[in-house]
């Protein structure tokens, strides 16, 4: 046995386990990091005589038959991490659990990444899988580096706005993503009306973004999963990571409880802006409240009973609060007003080794949203009030059970299912009034409606000969609200063909439900976001998608993917026209929106060199993106906003060496797509008014919607980090610029009026303009991060 | 490191020195600019017939409107052709008297503006509703309205009609005063005569501009329906002496140009609203042409 000095074998053998195959034995396990016990998240194990090789799934664990006799050659890798290899003699069922040790440390000056899964042999196509220290090297704005923002630099993945975290997949809306933190939704995933992201990435382990070819275990969205893991926590020493930005600190613990069985993580973000701005806006202001920041919890605990059981709870809660007040003393009356909004979710999970080709996993969960717009007037001599609220949400408890079978290399099937209850609160206003003698509240709108969404799913990922492999799933699901019980049934296929060893043709097709709707306005985002279900009136969203490629490996360094697709979606809906959220409050939201259907098509080129000093990618997407309402545009169909014919990106991480590195990102996108009088006229007189004569009404003409193009975004942005080690911890200093050359980048577009003499006549004229506003010039940055 | 931080704060003053961070100065109204304005709403319930005709001007133009005068604009229906004639003071091309419009007939309009293409419009009048009865529900508002908020003044009224089956048509109701008051546009006191507030919890209503209700027959074709309306006098008025309730049969076009542009100006104001396309059948510019019938009853 040949075994590496930093590796750790534990080799149990004669557990008894059932042997299912008398020809065979089935080795299996868990793979995890040797510093901190993590376990790692498609990592490999390779047999080299026969050829089989296997991953570790979402939880780390990995099964592999193989023939029985003979001398095995085990090689199990991962980026990152050092490759071991093991030769042994097995003549029954095993368990190996192997723990890999890091190779990123100070001292590494080159970013190995041979050892990950070679694109070409995975049948899974439309994948990002974006390892968390890539993303964590990459510029950020105000130095807070964002998951989201890192995955806008993919192909076929936009941000909306520029320099926003929103998140817009092959021409989807962001409530057809299904965001999950360890498996739990997130329904609204953004901070600062979307600039930031809600996920800490010292908190997070593994992100994974799928854009199509979606296997059958996932449902309830149209265009694409993003899953997040958290890690579990230290299981051998204590450690902590820490760092400050221009805008926020950050810290985050973990540790074992018992050693090697129990684990804790806390993870804490807050922003200090407001510490800094609200003494100065008190002092030449009349404000005498200022609440501008947000924050993150992360929780995690992590308890292994044995190598069969263990249980994780996962804990989220974040905050946005943006809220002032004023007082007027001359006429003794204060305004107050803000907007806030949160997310709280709760997930407890049960992973169960049922044997070494059997795993299963069990998750209780719970995810509340809620959005809150208050304002505010008192008097305060006669103590009167009048306090309006607009609220929004959406709460769910859901319960999962995916059981995961290996029965041989050929075969990796799983199957589950799960049930949501899902509790709306589609916008509620309320009025209260308060005198010196009676208080009276007004409410508006319906306070809280309730549905039941359940599925259940078979998948195979087949490996059908050593040319052939495909994904094979069904995937069912349901929603009952009121008297309505929606049904589908969902198939989904995903085929490669390895034509050599550095080249595969892949294509997928994919059906997809959604039973909630993001009714979103196309004037402005929050807060209007209102969260609503399927109804008898509001059928469930529908789409289908298919896309084909080729993906090639090009050397052992560089990776290659061309992939065309071609989406369709029904069943969309979006506000009407003229419809307003912020009126009529009293009717019901199904009488304001419109349904629709959409189209999207394009294609999308990545290439990426994964190791050596310097890596990065390029990528580009082409496409098309259209919608159409019988109630919008007058019936024909129009470009969605974020429709993007061109959308470029370079990145570029070099490592000079073990004390600095560079990142560099330069990103170019079609402007977005607005909707604007184009010219005005004057209309008859008596239009409106019958028989007035009166002047003629002004008449803005807008003939098309998102006929016009913002001009488009461009942005280089720039990082340089320093590196040190000291005695007892490692500290990094980041220099960063957002946006180095300025470009003002359109956000919106307003009209500006400037009164101009005339020297002749001495009057003035107003002299109106247009002018496209940018929200982001350059904005250096420099933080301080600190592990120990 | 200090080079760094002497270096960003560099790259910082330069781009600082270049002027606006936040804003650039953009052009997009060019080319809609300078088209024919077309506005040829008629109903064969008015005395005279008008249609006004303007050119577009930019989005951000300081000129109110530009109108055209010395168009020709004629006016063919099976037999007949009607010229219209360019009043200065009213701005208006007008047609004197009114003139039968039938049921299925084609009604052509042409105009023939210098520097613009000649305009060909064609609109085929709806079948009306049979059976149309307009009366009054309770106390019908008329007599001097006092200014207090809390007098009478409003009521409310039934309209009964039988829709042409096998056809989608339109409707749009108005309720219009006659009478004293104030006028809010130039703040003159007078005469009035103007379309007061109306409303309807009627499903079939699509649309409420708060002065006309937009309503297609989708959910009641060739059935009879009954439509409750309330009306509601405005600001300015002092004292209404008549009312006339007018259903009106509508081409298709008008309808929609009705509605989006009531939506419209009905949103102006709302930095919420979604914005609202305009409809136009004016080719090569802007605007309606569009032909209605009205039964109509005066109170």
């Amino acid at each position: 046995m040949k075994s590496s000095k930093k590796s750790m074998l534990m080799l149990l053998l004669g557990l008894g386990l059932v042997n299912l195959c008398a020809q065979k034995i089935t080795v299996s396990g868990y793979i995890s990091d040797s510093d901190s016990g993590e376990r790692l998240i498609g990592a490999n194990v390779f047999e080299l005589f026969s050829a089989t090789g296997a991953f570790t799934n979402e939880y780390g664990f990995y099964s592999l038959t193989l023939p029985k006799g003979g001398k095995l050659n085990l090689i199990f890798s991962y980026i990152g991490y050092q490759t071991d290899t093991f030769s042994l003699s097995l003549t029954k069922d095993s368990v190996l659990q192997v723990r890999l040790q890091p190779t990123v440390t100070l001292s590494m000056v080159e970013v190995r990444a041979d050892t990950r899964d070679p694109i070409q042999k995975s049948t899974q196509m439309s994948e990002v899988d974006m390892p968390v220290r890539d993303i964590q090297r990459l510029p950020a704005i105000l130095g807070e580096v964002d998951i989201i923002k890192a995955l806008q630099l993919m192909p076929g993945v936009q941000g909306g706005n520029e320099g926003f975290a929103g998140l817009y997949v092959r021409g989807g809306s962001p409530d057809q993503n299904l965001v999950l933190l360890d498996g739990v939704p997130i329904y609204n995933p953004t901070h600062v009306l979307g600039i930031f992201s809600v996920f800490n990435p010292d908190a997070i382990k593994n992100v994974s973004l799928l854009k199509g070819g979606f296997p059958a275990r996932y449902g309830g969205r149209l265009s694409s999963v993003l899953n997040i893991n958290m890690k579990d926590g230290n299981l051998k020493r204590f450690q902590g990571e820490g760092s400050v930005s221009n805008i926020a600190a950050k810290l985050t613990l973990e540790g074992p409880i018992r050693k090697e069985s129990t684990s804790f993580l806390v993870a804490a973000r807050r922003t200090y802006l407001d510490a800094f701005l609200s003494p100065i806006l008190k002092n030449i202001s009349s404000l005498d409240k200022l609440q501008l920041y947000f924050y993150d919890l992360n929780g995690k605990l992590q308890h292994r009973i044995n190598n069969q059981h263990s249980l994780h709870l996962s804990l989220y809660a974040g905050r946005d609060i943006y809220e002032t007040a004023s007082t007027t003393e001359e006429i003794k009356e204060r305004a107050s007003g803000g907007l806030s909004w949160q997310n709280q979710i709760a997930a407890l999970r049960w992973n169960y080794n049922i044997n070494n080709k059997v795993f299963a996993n069990t998750t209780l969960s719970y995810t509340d949203y809620q959005l809150r717009n208050e304002r505010a007037f008192e008097n305060l001599e006669n103590k009167e009030e009048i306090r309006a609220q607009y609220t929004s949400g959406i709460k769910d408890y859901a319960l999962r059970t995916v059981v995961e079978v290996i029965p041989n290399p050929k075969h990796y099937i799983r199957l589950g299912s799960n049930i949501i209850a899902h509790t709306y609160r589609p916008g509620a206003s309320t009025i209260r009034q308060k005198t010196a003698n009676e208080k009276k509240d007004t409410l508006f709108g319906i306070s809280e409606l309730y549905s039941t969404e359940y599925n259940a799913f078979l998948e195979d990922d087949w490996k059908i000969n050593p040319y052939f492999s495909a994904n094979i799933g069904l995937h069912y699901a349901g929603f009952l609200i009121d008297d309505e019980h929606y049904t589908s049934l969902q198939p989904r296929l995903s085929l490669r063909f390895q034509v050599s060893p550095q080249l595969a043709f892949k294509s997928s097709f994919v059906l997809m439900t959604q039973y909630i709707n993001l009714l979103s306005s196309e004037t402005i985002g929050l807060p209007s976001d209102l969260w609503v279900p399927s109804t008898s009136r509001i059928p469930p969203q529908n789409a289908w998608q298919w896309a084909g490629g080729i993906a090639s490996g090009i050397g052992k360094s560089w990776d290659f993917t061309v992939e065309g697709f071609y989406k369709k979606m029904d069943n969309l809906v979006a506000y009407e026209e003229g419809a307003s959220f912020q009126t009529n409050l009293e009717e019901d939201w199904q009488n304001k929106v419109a349904i629709g259907t959409g189209e999207v098509y394009g294609a999308e080129f990545f290439l990426n060199k994964k190791s050596g000093k310097t890596t990065g990618w390029l990528g580009y997407t082409l496409s098309w993106n259209w919608r159409q309402f019988d109630e919008l545009n007058l019936g024909r169909r129009y470009p969605f906003r974020y429709d993007r014919r061109h959308d470029f990106s370079l990145v570029l991480m070099h490592q000079q060496n073990e004390r600095i590195s560079y990142s560099f990102s330069w990103v170019y996108a079609t402007g977005n797509a607005v909707t604007l009088p184009e010219s005005r006229y004057a209309l008859s007189p008596n239009y409106f008014a019958i028989d007035i004569q009166t002047d003629p009404e002004e008449r803005f003409v807008v003939s098309e919607r998102n006929g016009y193009r913002m001009s488009p975004t461009h942005r280089l942005d720039a990082n340089m980090s320093f590196y040190k080690k000291k005695t007892n911890y490692e500290r990094t200093w980041t220099f960063g610029i957002y946006n180095v050359y300025s470009r003002i980048n359109p956000f919106y577009i307003r009209e500006v009026k400037t009164p101009l003499k005339d020297p002749t006549v001495g009057e003035f004229t107003v002299i109106k303009e247009l002018k496209e506003v940018g929200i982001l010039p350059i904005v250096p940055s420099v933080g301080y991060h600190i592990k120990f | 490191m200090k080079n760094i931080s002497y270096l960003l704060l560099f790259l910082t003053s330069c781009i600082a020195c270049k002027g606006d961070l936040f804003e650039r100065s953009i052009q997009i109204d060019q080319k809609y600019v300078g088209q024919l304005a077309l506005t040829a709403e008629l109903c064969d319930c008015d005395t005279m017939l008008t249609i006004f005709l303007t050119k577009t001007i930019g989005v951000s133009a300081t000129p109110n409107y530009l109108p055209i005068e010395n168009a020709s604009i004629v006016l063919a229906t099976q037999g007949d052709q009607y010229v219209f004639v360019y009043n200065p003071i009213t701005q208006f091309y007008e047609h004197p008297t009114n003139f039968p419009f039938g049921t299925g007939e084609q009604i052509k309009l042409t105009v023939d503006a210098p520097s613009f293409k000649k305009q060909t419009i064609t609109q085929t009048l709806p079948p009306n509703p049979t059976g149309v009865q307009i009366d009054t529900i309770g106390m019908l508002l008329r007599g001097t309205i006092g200014n207090n908020i809390n007098d009478i003044r409003g009521g409310n009224m039934s309209i009964r009609f039988t829709d042409a089956p096998l056809v989608r048509n339109y409707y749009i109701i108005e309720v219009i005063g006659e009478g004293e008051g104030i006028n809010l546009s130039t703040f003159t006191e007078g005469k009035l005569k103007a379309a007061l507030l109306v409303s309807s919890q009627n499903i079939n209503v699509e649309y409420n501009s708060s002065r006309q209700l937009f309503i297609n027959d989708q959910l009641f074709d060739g059935q009879t329906v009954e439509i409750n309306i309330n009306y509601l006098a405005g600001l300015g008025w002092q004292e209404i002496e008549h009312i006339e309730v007018r259903l009106r049969s509508i081409t298709r076009e008008g309808y929609l140009y009705g509605l989006t542009t009531s939506k419209y100006n009905a949103t102006t104001f709302d930095p919420f609203a979604e914005q609202v396309i305009s409809f136009s059948n004016t080719k090569e510019g802007v605007g309606i042409f569009s032909v209605s019938h009205a039964v109509s009853k005066r109170f």
